[in-house]
């Protein structure tokens, strides 16, 4: 049986279960009508899926919390069946298939530090750092006079194999700093080496 | 103390220095009618008795939810027409229009109409803010401003009155007092609390009002109930959901009933928040900014 506390304990951040799934609290809100139940409409987080939903609850309910734990673990190699991973304080090797993985494949790099975070021990998801350097493996050049037909971006494929915008003086090689929620463009790091 | 933070603390130590004139303006304000200051005591050996509201223990006693029952007690022994700038404490109840530790500002006439109390109680706070229109409403006929579609998934599984109070708190009370002050009166005899019932069109309504200016309830008010027995069943009621919902029980004050078994006046009486009367006075949307310190900060 999950651990439970009551309304008045929720706080930010903490991880619930909803559901049976696990969740993280976002943003916490009491309603209080002048005479009457109160209630907390809590935005919640699905660790697996990002989805945020609200749920209110009445003031004596009790909500189970979820066994979740985080590890920051570095990237060592990637093969046909997923990534394996060291925890950075024990060392230990963990193997994370790519069903796990998911979208954020085209964001791993060896050697790049992510976390991990388990639900009832197991791996649900990988967490990519907000924003990355990556190097410019492959994009056209920009063609002058482009800008004055209102184009100023252009596409190129990064050293993790995603595919971005990036504005047209780019060039290949050249290492970039890119926000991995939306896979856009955030500036120029150094120039090409 | 750094430049750059003097304007922010300038402000703060402002809407301090304007809690305390606003304090005395209070006392001064009854002082002009007659009203007697008291002050009763904050922890008790019996608390008072809400479905809704829970009290917080200390050294096996409770911190008051709210002065009602020591005052209802001075009444009885013949001190009528009373008022008190207490603290009150109520478990859990904390947002940006709640602190767990409030102040209150509570008062009892004795023989004086209906009409004539609410005009006191909003001239109280015509003190904190300018004069506004005044709008009368049923409860009843506020609530129809409620869309029960939007209610939550997980309304389903709630009873009728948990789902009115939810409509009511989030998609009427922000309604009230847009643009003036709204006065929500007749409400339906399971919420009178401490208030008489009486009957309109043979519907019973509870002898209760609340007052609203932007969204943010500022008063509650009785016309009091007056009978012992009555009492004594409304707070088993109280008792008994008290107990559905897995609350701790708690014991009837027996001092309580027994002052309400006196010879008891024709009497009215409210409560209303002083911090919230803060909050409109400087129109900051936190109950954090009028306060000293908030329940989190000390």
């Amino acid at each position: 049986m999950a651990n439970e506390v009551d309304i008045n304990s929720l706080q930010k951040n903490m991880k619930i279960l909803v559901d049976n799934n696990p969740y993280t609290i976002v943003d916490l809100d009491f309603v209080k009508p002048g005479k009457g139940q109160a209630f907390t409409r809590a935005r919640v987080k699905n660790l697996v899926t990002g989805r945020v939903v609200e749920k209110t609850y009445k003031s004596n309910e009790t909500i189970p919390l979820a066994d979740v734990e985080e590890q920051t673990v570095k990237l060592l190699y990637t093969d046909q069946d997923g990534g394996h991973f060291m925890n950075e304080e024990n060392f230990e090797q963990l193997f994370i298939g790519w069903d796990v993985i998911g979208e954020n494949k085209v964001w791993l790099k060896e050697e790049l530090s992510y976390d991990l975070v388990f639900h009832n021990g197991k791996v649900i998801t990988l967490d990519v750092p907000t924003f990355l350097e990556l190097k410019i493996t492959q994009s056209d050049p920009g063609v002058k006079g482009d800008t004055a037909g209102g184009r100023v971006l252009k596409s190129a494929i990064l050293e993790t194999g995603a595919q971005v915008q990036v504005p047209i003086f780019i060039e290949e090689g050249e290492v970039i700093k890119v926000d991995t929620r939306t896979g856009e463009y955030v500036a120029r790091v150094n120039a090409k080496k | 103390m750094s430049h750059a933070s003097m304007p922010k603390n300038n402000h703060r130590l402002a809407i301090l220095k304007d809690r305390a004139l606003m304090l005395s303006s209070v006392r001064a304000f009854f002082a002009k009618r007659e009203l007697i200051e008291v002050d009763t005591p904050l922890l008790t050996s019996y608390s008072s008795i809400d479905t809704h509201i829970d009290p917080i223990t200390a050294e096996k006693r409770f911190l008051i939810t709210s002065p009602e029952y020591a005052m209802k007690r001075l009444v009885s022994e013949g001190m009528t027409d009373i008022y008190q700038l207490s603290h009150v404490f109520r478990r859990g109840e904390q947002s940006s229009k709640h602190n767990p530790e409030f102040t209150m500002i509570e008062w009892y006439r004795s023989s004086m109409e209906y009409e004539l109390f609410l005009k006191e109680v909003i001239d109280l706070i015509f003190l904190f803010v300018e004069k506004r229109e005044i709008e009368r409403l049923s409860f009843k006929k506020a609530l129809q401003r409620a869309n029960p579609s939007l209610l939550p998934q997980e309304a389903a599984s709630w009873d009728r009155a948990t789902q009115r109070d939810f409509l009511f708190a989030t998609q009427v009370e922000p309604t009230l007092g847009k643009n003036g002050l709204t006065v929500i009166e007749d409400f339906p005899p399971e919420c009178a609390a401490l208030s008489q019932i009486k009957l309109i069109n043979h519907e019973p309504v509870a002898e209760r009002f609340e007052i609203y200016i932007d969204g943010l309830e500022l008063a509650n008010g009785y016309h009091e109930l007056n009978k012992a027995d009555e009492q004594q069943q409304r707070f088993e009621t109280a008792l008994a959901e008290r107990a559905l919902l897995g609350k701790p029980p708690l014991a009837i004050d027996p001092y309580f009933l027994e002052a309400l078994s006196q010879p008891w006046p024709d009497l009215h009486g409210v409560a209303v928040g002083f911090d919230r009367l803060m909050m409109l006075r400087h129109k900051n949307p936190s109950i954090k900014a009028v306060l000293p310190f908030d329940w989190s900060s000390i």
